[in-house]
């Protein structure tokens, strides 16, 4: 069953990618169109597929899959089920920057994508700022600090609130905090994509540590593991993922903290075997809510990220409930 | 030569200018009150508290060797263990090849049966009692094939039978030709088990050498100001307070 998770996954993730390509206002030829495009021809289904829909579908999944690892890689380094991506306060840090963007309107030249730059720089500064007063990487100093950054870059936030410049701003910058993928070209993947490998891969150089971990920090060390600079990594990789997701496509609730936890009893509960299959889970979960999104009737559009918090809390609603069951 | 060999080890107040050491086919008790450095000592050893002064491993200073080298020649088992995730009996005894890096097989079969938990390998050890998680924790420890096994308080959390099963295997696999060193609270069963003792009080070496060395009335009532009843000859001995 473990040895199967991956390739399953794999195998749904490609399912539902080819799903999200055929699922629109206009119907096109999938295959033909992605053809036409990735051989540089310019057919309308070749702009439809490249221009609209792969763009959407890949930030989906790189989204999905970044919340996901990022989740796992956290919930394993603090030993906590309910340690969830923005802990480190990276995702608030990133709402922080790109809210400015609306508000001040920084990097004019970037054009759409200058939300996604600032929340990149947002989140750096707000992870710097974590790790500074948190001073090591041990468990709750991380979350005592990464709630303190949160708190105040949340309080940033709400005064951007308060003081927008105009009503349109202002149900910009909302919308935009709610989390979506629509409406965004492969530029914002081009500033998704290397936080997305970099922080991929200072988690998954970290396998041994969390793996050790699981008998708690004492053992791990005895076991000549290096604690210290490889919790770095893995909070300095979680908060790349979160931040440049966050940046990129606003904030999408709920998949961090909820795919580790479903996944685990499926690979024996075991928190480096989490890492990959919790990446293509929560690829896969956002990009299901992201066609999800689409098939609703047109009008006002449903966001992602309100989606997945909807669908997401009665799910944490019945975690809770199992969980309360075993203790009653 | 010494597999262990500590000069003028010294942490802060807690631990001060102690010097010892383990041969080859040992077994060594670290005895004292709550407070005089038992667990320090170890965790010294342990790699994972710093130290003032020498450690040797087998004559190479323990500073000038690698973690993980370290880590495979010196197996430590803490006080109390606790697993953060359901785990399998079978993946917490694999968790004890980390330092090398493979899932040797054999390692893994001899130390479960050892420890006598070949039984649950399939089981969660969240679903066994304290006395059968204590044995895999142990287990764990033994996988590793360490040169020198420190365990700080194996028995303190078991009963009459485990304890006696657990001091039991220690021995067996110090008289394998490789060493443990052990933090013990109950003095018969530490004088009953192993090979020397070594008595700490607030943080210095008050005694070291046999059992009947170190558990001397003087000794005692110094080191928990107890006047003890000590019969060595008796078998098994017996050391209680009055």
């Amino acid at each position: 069953m473990a040895r199967l998770i991956t390739p399953a996954l794999l195998a749904l993730l490609l399912v539902t990618a080819l799903a999200s390509l055929s699922v629109g206002s206009t119907s096109v030829a999938v295959l033909a169109g992605l053809a036409d495009f990735l051989t540089g021809q310019s057919s309308l289904d070749a702009i439809v597929i490249g221009e609209v829909r792969l763009p959407r579908t890949l930030i989906a999944l790189a989204v999905g899959a970044a919340l996901g690892l990022s989740g796992a890689a956290l919930q394993g380094l603090l030993r906590n089920p309910l340690a969830e991506p923005s802990l480190t306060g990276a995702s608030q840090g990133a709402a922080l920057g790109a809210a400015s963007v609306f508000y001040f309107g920084l990097f004019p030249g970037l054009g759409a994508a200058a939300p996604g730059v600032a929340g990149l720089i947002g989140a750096a500064i707000a992870l710097l700022l974590m790790l500074a007063l948190a001073g090591s990487a041990r468990s709750h100093m991380v979350i005592m600090a990464g709630l303190a950054i949160s708190t105040l870059c949340g309080a940033a936030l709400a005064t951007v609130l308060n003081f927008a410049p105009n009503p349109y701003a202002m149900q910009e910058l909302v919308f935009w905090l709610l989390g979506s993928v629509s409406e965004r070209g492969l530029e914002h993947l081009w500033l998704l994509l290397p936080a997305l490998l970099v922080g991929s891969a200072l988690i998954i150089s970290q396998r041994r540590l969390l793996s050790g971990l699981s008998l708690g920090d004492q053992v791990a060390r005895s076991m000549g593991l290096n604690y210290r600079n490889g919790s770095i990594m893995i909070v300095l990789g979680a908060a790349m993922l979160v931040g440049s997701s966050v940046a990129v496509a606003g904030s999408i609730g709920f998949v961090g903290l909820l795919v580790p936890h479903l996944l685990r009893p499926l690979v024996q509960h075991r928190p480096e075997r989490l890492l990959i299959p919790a990446a293509l889970a929560g690829a896969i979960l956002v990009c299901l809510a992201d066609i999800g999104v689409r098939l609703l009737p047109p009008g006002q559009e449903l966001k992602l990220g309100v989606l997945t918090s909807l669908l997401g809390a009665p799910l944490f609603i019945w975690l809770v409930w199992k969980e309360r069951k075993r203790w009653i | 030569m010494d597999l262990i060999d500590t000069r003028h080890l010294s942490v802060g107040q807690r631990l001060v200018n102690v010097n010892l050491n383990l041969v080859a086919g040992e077994m060594l008790g670290i005895i004292g009150a709550n407070g005089a450095g038992k667990s320090t000592l170890l965790h010294c050893l342990a790699g994972i508290q710093p130290y003032q002064g020498n450690i040797r491993l087998a004559g190479t200073p323990l500073a000038s060797i690698a973690e993980r080298q370290r880590a495979q020649q010196l197996g430590f088992l803490p006080q109390s263990s606790h697993s953060a995730w359901a785990l399998s009996v079978r993946d917490v005894i694999s968790l004890g090849r980390l330092p090398w890096g493979d899932t040797n097989a054999e390692a893994i079969a001899q130390a479960a049966a050892a420890a006598q938990v070949q039984d649950w390998l399939d089981r969660q050890i969240d679903q066994l009692s304290g006395g059968q998680q204590a044995r895999v924790w142990l287990a764990r420890v033994l996988a590793g094939q360490p040169r020198v096994l420190l365990a700080d308080e194996p028995v303190a959390s078991l009963d009459l039978f485990q304890q006696q099963n657990v001091l039991r295997l220690l021995r067996r696999y110090a008289q394998s030709g490789r060493g443990v060193m052990l933090s013990i609270h109950d003095l018969s069963l530490a004088a009953r088990y192993c090979d020397r003792l070594c008595l700490l009080h607030e943080g210095q070496l008050l005694a070291i050498g046999t059992p009947a060395e170190v558990l001397t009335g003087q000794h005692l009532q110094q080191a928990f100001q107890v006047d003890a009843h000590i019969d060595l000859d008796s078998d098994p001995p017996i050391i209680i307070p009055r």
